[in-house]
């Protein structure tokens, strides 16, 4: 338990400070503390884990119980902490990365008069976060999943002036809330068959059970349900573009680097688990892979430089689910982590672009920023070249790491669509970065004006165009890290990082510099207008995500609101009822009302007659008359 | 000593008075005296049976009545009195207000 | 002693209120009713408060009050929400408005205490008259007409129950047990079969009206519609709860092979009121209505909790009674405090007052966020705890309970962003003033607690519902 509790709480006091104090706070103060506190939070989790790290035997894990949650059926449900190696890369990550955002905000958000409500919005995540991956059971876990989910939606919703960004933010949410149900039914079938929903408690349990039988995949399935919810994954993905309503370094840092991962988090997690759902694991691969392709494509022609970025997320994200898919936890986890690098440092850059052009996020009115803004440059050069996998930068050994374990445990359908979608995901990406920064610039106004981002700014980008470019170096140690872990219960053989065929990763770099070359002919040299390509039918369907919303709308939201319209006419029937019953006894009454005539003597008289029949009906009874 | 018969007999006899007088009058003193005439006549039941019983509690009942009747007295000359005020005229039809 | 005081309390200040001026009213009532709260709060010192006294011996009617772990809570929820809502009421709405406030505080106290059958009843009756004359009072015409359908409804329900009570005290006293109302001896009687039924359904009518569950619903929404926020806060937070209460204190100890009989039925008609108020609330237009057949919606699932007859369905509902009852209480108040500024309860003519407003956009938020069951607040624990036992007794509808889950975001979110968010087309609004955040503040924070505490009604309820259970469990039991 030693240090959790602090680490947990100090971002929930920034957002409880900043809220109720938010009047009596100079101007820059909220995001100064705020950052302060996460920054804290980052060096206490480093504590943390090296306490992790010394632990004696093989555990490596510190745990505790704060109170008990729920008690009176069944076991007790308890309010428990949870602290090994897997969670504890997530918690560095989360605050490590989550201080550099908080810092870059004070910049990007310095003239927003919503700043206090961001940062407090913005603690509140980082909490919500944290306590998902301190969780020690799946009920805490469920809590902080909403409450990130709940963090998203505000800050998606951010602007709340803007019908967009509230029609988003709400999208969000319900298609959240869909996947907390998931995990809501898969919980619950756990702890009744197991009594009890605490990792120790339930992996235990795994361990001696054998693979194969429905429970397991209904279980396992469900849990998934969750995990693609909030991880973005085909078919419930759409949120995820239109959740770039929100701030941008909100994008980076829960729609690319933390809160989007957690499907990544919980699957991994529940590594015991999908040895035991051989279905189900196979279809998280197929899935994975499938949404990587599919969002690689719809990047290919997006116009807003956030909405590439927010589909280049999705198709990462597939990656890392293809190698849960296959077994590759550790891949995958590294994958995570040079993804939040290079990621983040994407969407900061984006951001700069985006503050340096006072707001302009289309593309066609970019270009030729290199030289106006060149640290941001360098550093999204440098997250372009790791995102597209070109060696030695930290996507290329996390891509290869998963895409090899793919091809050696056999899945080569899924390796040959993870390895065109590396070189999908090059050509995209360039054409992003020489959209943006090279060639002619497209609206020579907003060109003149552009600017450099202030320090505060810069500095956070480039740290982390940094790790995107040595975090493969991170590899081997995570590797090591991890292996106790992994080690715990069965399920995991295959865990660590392996390399792939010698073959494989040729052809993946070939891919990615011939989707480099290409991209830099057609934006480069003919200076193409990035609106090029989108008229006929691919390119359409392309840019429009293939139409799924559409699907969404004509399979599910239309035939709810027809249930709807059934239901209303139920609700006039049941209602004219009730009037009906109301009008039934007044007018009952009102045919009954002259009976009172107000006449005392027809009164007496009522009272004599029916005295009298009264007395001869016992007199009759008793065979007094007979 | 009279026979039980005969009291009970000239009891029902002015109950029976009394419930036309109440039934057919409209001057609502004259419905009082009427009234009054068909509590008696219980009342006499009452002493006749207690007598010839010789129980005690129908003494009681008896004087239970004089004193309910005397209340009743009270209470509704004092309404009869204010209706009269009110009207200057006494005709129980015409208090016919309160009706449904 | 503290049981007395929880409904001597309210008598005597409603008594006061009404001797007093006009102007003093809302002090004395506000007085009142935080000493009713303080007498709560040294009930949940002492287990097992109650009295016992003789009532009517020849019928074998005892005034028995018990403060068990299944009615100590409810208690709570009352005197909580009898607080809030005074303090929620207007300053100049008269003395006769806080008597009747307080004497509801009474009876609902009462209610929720009483272990003899007789006295449950004579309280479910007396509760009707506050509630009929805060109904008619101050509101329009259309007021009126809503209390009279509300008032025809519950007395047809409770013409039903008196037939139950009186049945069931006859039943016993022909077997040889003497008259009785006393539910625990009622409990342990054997009945007839197609008596038993009869009555059990006598009995579900009555309760299910009072719920309402559909699809006895149909005083609900212009009762809800029409009524100044303070009544409907506590209509639905308080006395919707009577209804299911009633179903878990009277009819399960006693029921309970008609329980298992109809359970399916039960379940099915049941599933349609979660479904059915769920859908209802998304094409609602109005505010308030959405969240009156949310509250239908969330009372379905109660029922479903106990119709599951499992441990922790059971468990989950007398849990989410307390839950719903503070939250939606709390919603209906901040709606009320949003109708006063603009006017109006249409959703379209609303818009963005976030901007003019944070603070009562906050509190709106929180309350819809409860609502729509967000884990790390109460509502989501009792769900949780009512979808576990639909899935021990029957998985489907634990489904359609999840789903109904979704859709509850859904609708619930859309009243908050169609009234806060978007831009601002109307004028501004006054934010809350201090002293609104004075009662909305520790109805939060209560509402925090239990959030992520919720062990600490459910440990005490357990042994009062084990006990109630295992009466039952002779009967066939609950899993």
């Amino acid at each position: 338990m030693q240090g959790l509790v602090e680490i947990l709480v100090l971002p929930l006091l920034g957002a409880a400070t900043i809220t109720a104090f938010k009047g009596l706070m100079p101007k820059k103060l909220p995001g100064i503390w705020a950052s302060l506190l996460v920054a804290v939070s980052f060096l206490l989790s480093i504590l943390a884990d090296r306490r992790v790290a010394t632990l004696s035997g093989s555990h490596h894990v510190i745990t505790g119980v704060l109170w008990n949650w729920v008690t009176g059926f069944g076991a007790a449900i308890h309010f428990r902490l949870y602290l090994d190696p897997l969670s504890a890369v997530w918690l560095l990550i989360i605050t490590g990365v989550g201080a550099l955002i908080h810092i870059y905000s004070i910049g990007y958000m310095h003239d927003d008069a919503g700043q206090p409500r961001f940062f407090a919005y913005l603690n509140f995540f980082i909490f919500s976060m944290l306590l998902l991956v301190l969780a020690g059971n799946l009920i805490v876990l469920l809590i902080g999943w909403a409450l990130v989910g709940l963090a998203s939606y505000l800050l998606i919703g951010f602007w709340y002036e803007r019908p967009t960004a509230v029609a988003a933010a709400k999208k969000a949410f319900v298609m959240n809330t869909l996947g907390d149900v998931g995990i809501l039914l898969g919980l619950a079938l756990l702890y009744i068959h197991y009594h009890g929903v605490g990792y120790p408690h339930l992996f235990q349990a795994f361990s001696q059970a054998k693979p194969g039988s429905a429970f397991f995949e209904w279980s396992a399935f469900l849990l998934y349900v969750g995990a693609m919810a909030k991880s973005a994954q085909f078919p419930l993905h759409m949120w995820l573009a239109d959740a770039m309503e929100g701030p941008t370094p909100v994008s980076a840092l829960i729609h690319a680097a933390t809160m989007v991962t957690a499907g990544v988090y919980l699957m991994t997690r529940l590594y015991p688990l999908l040895r035991l759902a051989p279905i189900t694991h196979e279809l998280i691969g197929a899935i994975g892979a499938f949404t990587a392709i599919f969002a690689a494509s719809v990047a290919f022609f997006q116009q807003d430089i956030k909405k590439v970025l927010a589909y280049s997320t999705l198709s990462q994200l597939g990656y890392m689910f293809l190698g849960i898919g296959v077994s590759a936890y550790t891949a995958s986890v590294f994958h995570f982590m040079t993804h939040a690098f290079f990621k983040a440092c994407l969407f900061l850059a984006a951001g700069s672009v985006i503050h340096g052009l006072s707001g302009e996020q289309d593309l066609g009115q970019m270009g030729g920023l290199a030289r106006k803004m060149p640290w941001t440059m360098a550093s999204f050069l440098a997250a372009t070249l790791a995102i597209s996998g070109i060696p030695p930068f930290s996507g290329y050994f996390s891509k290869e790491a998963i895409l090899g374990q793919a091809y050696n445990s056999g899945h080569y359908f899924l390796w040959g669509i993870g390895v065109f979608t590396a070189g999908m995901t090059a050509f995209y990406m360039f054409r992003l970065f020489f959209l943006t920064f090279l060639g002619k610039p497209r609206n020579q106004k907003l060109h003149d004006h552009a600017h450099e981002a202030p320090l505060v700014m810069t500095i956070p980008v480039v740290i982390l165009g940094v790790l995107a470019v040595v975090g493969g170096a991170f590899g081997g140690w995570l590797n090591g890290w991890l292996k106790p872990a992994f080690a715990l219960y069965p399920g995991a053989a295959h865990a660590a990082l392996e390399s792939g065929p010698l073959f494989g990763t040729i052809v993946t770099v070939a891919l990615a510099v011939v989707a480099f070359i290409v991209a830099f002919l057609l934006y480069v040299r003919r200076d193409t207008a990035p609106k090029a390509g989108t008229e006929q039918a691919p390119g359409h369907w392309m840019l429009h995500a293939w139409g799924m919303d559409l699907v969404w709308m004509a399979i599910v939201v239309n035939p709810l609101k027809l249930v709807g319209q059934a239901m209303g006419a139920v609700e006039r029937t049941i209602l004219a009822g009730v009037t009906g019953l109301a009008a039934g006894v007044q007018s009952w009454a009102t045919d009954l009302a002259p009976i009172q005539t107000g006449y005392v003597r027809r009164y007496a008289l009522s009272i004599m007659v029916g005295g009298v029949a009264l007395l001869a009906y016992y007199l009759i009874r008793i065979g007094f008359i007979s | 000593m009279i026979p039980l018969n005969d009291v009970v007999g000239l009891a029902a006899v002015i109950f029976a008075v009394g419930a036309v007088g109440v039934l057919v009058r409209k001057n609502p003193l004259v419905m009082f005296m009427a009234a009054e005439m068909m509590w008696n006549a219980a009342a006499l039941v009452f002493v006749a049976y207690a007598r010839s019983f010789h129980a005690m509690t129908g003494q009681v009942m008896a004087f239970i009545i004089i004193g309910t009747a005397a209340a009743e007295v009270g209470i509704g000359l004092a309404i009869i009195v204010s209706v009269y005020h009110h009207r200057h005229r006494l005709d129980i039809d015409e208090v016919s207000q309160l009706k449904g | 002693m503290f049981l007395v005081w929880l409904m001597a309390v309210p008598l005597l200040g409603a008594i006061a209120a009404l001797a007093a001026p006009d102007r003093a009213a809302k002090g004395i009532a506000a007085i009142t009713s935080v000493l009713t709260l303080l007498g709560y709060a040294g009930l949940l010192f002492i287990s097992r408060a109650s009295i016992n006294w003789a009532w009517i011996p020849e019928w074998g009617i005892r005034f028995h009050l018990v403060a068990d772990g299944l009615s100590l809570f409810l208690l709570g929820l009352s005197s909580v929400l009898l607080v809030v809502a005074v303090f929620a009421s207007h300053k100049d709405a008269g003395r006769t408005y806080y008597f009747w406030l307080l004497l509801l505080g009474f009876s609902t106290a009462g209610l929720f205490a009483a272990v003899d059958l007789f006295v449950f009843y004579v309280f479910w009756e007396v509760l009707l008259i506050p509630v009929f004359f805060l109904l008619t009072g101050w509101s329009g015409e259309r007021g009126k007409k809503a209390a009279m359908k509300w008032l025809i409804m519950n007395l047809v329900g409770s013409f039903f129950m008196l037939v139950g009570v009186v049945a069931l005290a006859v039943i016993h006293s022909q077997n040889g047990g003497g008259l009785t109302f006393e539910i625990s001896q009622l409990s342990h009687m054997s009945m007839s079969s197609p008596v038993a039924s009869w009555l059990f359904f006598a009995f579900l009518v009555a309760f299910a009206i009072k719920a309402p569950l559909w699809p006895l619903h149909g005083w609900m929404p212009e009762t809800y519609r029409e009524s100044e926020p303070p009544v409907t806060a506590i209509i639905s937070g308080v006395l919707s709860k009577a209804g299911i209460y009633g179903i878990l204190r009277v009819m399960i100890p006693i029921f309970m092979p008609q329980f298992r009989e109809y359970q399916m039925w039960l379940l099915i008609v049941a599933t349609i009121g979660l479904l059915y108020g769920a859908f209802m609330a998304l094409r609602q237009t109005d505010m308030k209505m959405v969240t009156a057949y949310g509250s239908l919606s969330h009372m379905a699932m109660m029922a479903l909790g106990i119709f599951s007859l499992t441990q922790a369905g059971i468990l989950g509902t007398t849990f989410y009674m307390v839950a719903h009852g503070l939250l939606v209480g709390g919603l209906f108040l901040v709606l009320g405090l949003l109708e006063r500024r603009t006017g109006t309860r249409a959703m379209a003519d609303m818009a963005g007052l976030n901007r003019s407003a944070p603070r009562l956009a906050a509190y709106f938020l929180f309350f819809v966020l409860g609502t729509l069951g967000l884990p790390g607040l109460p509502g989501f624990a009792g769900e949780y705890m009512i979808i576990q036992g639909l899935f021990v007794s029957h998985v489907v509808f634990a489904v359609i309970a999840g789903f109904v889950l979704i859709v509850a975001a859904w609708y619930m979110l859309r009243v908050f962003q169609a009234v806060m968010q978007g831009p601002a087309r109307t004028s501004g609004i006054k934010d809350l003033f201090s002293g609104q955040v004075a009662w909305l503040v520790p109805l939060a924070g209560l509402v925090i607690l239990l959030g992520v505490w919720p062990a600490g009604i459910t440990s005490h309820a357990v042994p009062s519902l084990y006990h109630a259970m295992n009466l039952a469990l002779g009967k066939g039991g609950v899993r």
